[in-house]
């Protein structure tokens, strides 16, 4: 039996208020891929990431999930994609810890992975302060202590690496790797050169 | 149902921290309250006959001035986005946070509900109405600004606009409210217009998380 592809994309097309902003895209996300998405500003990488999640429906063509047209955000029990968008989707004015534990409470993480992400992103100084004393870059990165301990396969990510210092980023690259040889997938939507060694490019200009 | 709590536990840890405006809408109503007296004298009889209607002012207004916030919070910072990703449907997430926002806005009221008779001067013998008609009348008062305050997720800006469009859809409540007081107060028994405020619980639990689901989801597109 062939594997069918975790997420494909089938010629798909998308406006928004009479704008095209994406035709004739094709994608297929297998098990171990890292796509790195790439374009100018305003062509349309947040659009195709939103358009695959299903938080905009696309006017033509097709995106399948696991071979199904199932998509995410409407069948949530499914629970297939982990999400780094452009907003942090933390609460400033709960701590650290309490951001990070309902989450990994909501998606039923075991303690031993909870506690590996954060000595791994070494994050273990911050969990007992308010996220409002947070920097944008600190902020950025207790968004990836709770993307690397989220048990869904695919990851979606939209500038991941915006306002990480050049330390982190390499941490944050290591992170996605091993994510992908643990039988993961990522889409990630960047201008920023990622040191990656294995990936597809997918240009939408 | 274990996301459910969790999610309302959440959402009243954020109000306890003082991120949320709930307790202001709260200092507000009691606030509201006190100015009825004040403004319109000591007179007893006056005050008993408008009392049931000033109470019901008050929460209505109160709970306005919350319910904007409660889902454009988690919409404008994207935790809305990553929650639909974990597991719960939309709706279940919205009925939570309706859940949550009457626990720390409408409890609340009814809890104060002795304090408030005595504040007004409402006789003690009608203290089982107020209370009665709030403890039916709050959760659907939450309940039926949720689709607006979807709405107003959407257009980026609520205030004015999203009280304009929540304060005719809640006016069947705040008639019934008072209403029930006023006739009891009259002799008629308020039980009647109870009835009608317990009928109007179920319709908008039904209809409005859907309602507001939808609200969000065209948000989104």
């Amino acid at each position: 039996m062939i594997k069918k592809p975790l997420v494909e994309a089938q010629n798909i097309y998308f406006e928004k208020s009479g704008r095209t902003i994406l035709s004739s895209i094709n994608m297929t996300l297998n098990e171990g891929d890292i796509i790195i998405v790439k374009g100018k500003n305003g062509s349309g990488k947040t659009s195709f990431l939103k358009c695959l999640a299903g938080f905009y429906r696309i006017t033509k063509g097709q995106v399948l999930w696991n071979g199904e047209n199932i998509l995410p955000t409407y069948f949530p029990e499914k629970k297939m994609l982990a999400w780094l968008g452009h907003l942090n989707a933390v609460k400033s004015s709960l701590t650290v810890k309490e951001n990070l534990l309902f989450y990994a409470d909501l998606w039923s993480v075991k303690n031993n992975e909870y506690e590996y992400a954060i000595e791994y992103l070494r994050f273990f100084k911050y969990l007992e302060l308010p996220v409002s004393w947070l920097s944008a870059g600190e902020k950025r990165k207790l968004c990836l202590v709770r993307l690397m301990f989220c048990p869904f396969k695919v990851w979606f990510l939209d500038e991941p690496t915006t306002f990480l210092d050049k330390e982190n980023k390499r941490i944050f690259e290591r992170v996605m790797e091993d994510h992908v040889l643990k039988g993961g997938a990522i889409v990630c939507a960047s201008h920023d050169s990622l040191n990656i060694k294995k990936f597809i490019t997918l240009s939408l200009d | 149902m274990k996301f459910f709590f969790k999610l309302v536990l959440r959402d009243f840890k954020l109000v306890i921290k003082g991120s949320n405006e709930a307790i202001a809408a709260l200092l507000f109503y009691i606030l509201a309250i006190i100015m009825f007296p004040l403004s319109s004298g000591i007179e007893s009889d006056l005050l008993t006959k408008i009392a049931g209607g000033a109470i019901w002012m008050a929460a209505l207004f109160s709970s306005l001035l919350s319910l904007d916030r409660i889902l454009r919070s988690d919409f404008d910072d994207g935790s809305l986005e990553l929650l639909i990703l974990s597991g719960i449907s939309l709706e279940i997430i919205i009925i939570a946070k309706c859940f949550s926002h009457w626990l720390t806005s409408g409890l609340p009221l009814v809890i104060l509900s002795p304090i408030l008779c005595i504040i007004i001067g409402l006789d003690y013998s009608y203290w089982w109405i107020l209370l009665l008609t709030l403890l039916i009348g709050t959760p659907s008062l939450t309940l039926i600004g949720i689709t607006p305050a979807a709405l107003s997720c959407i257009i980026g800006r609520g205030g004015v606009l999203t009280a304009m469009v929540m304060l005719p859809l809640m006016l069947p409540i705040l008639i019934l409210g008072a209403g029930a007081i006023q006739s009891e107060i009259s002799g008629l028994g308020g039980i009647g217009h109870i009835y009608a405020l317990a009928a109007i619980l179920p319709i908008s639990l039904l209809v409005s998380p859907f309602l507001a689901a939808k609200a969000i989801r065209l948000g989104w597109e």
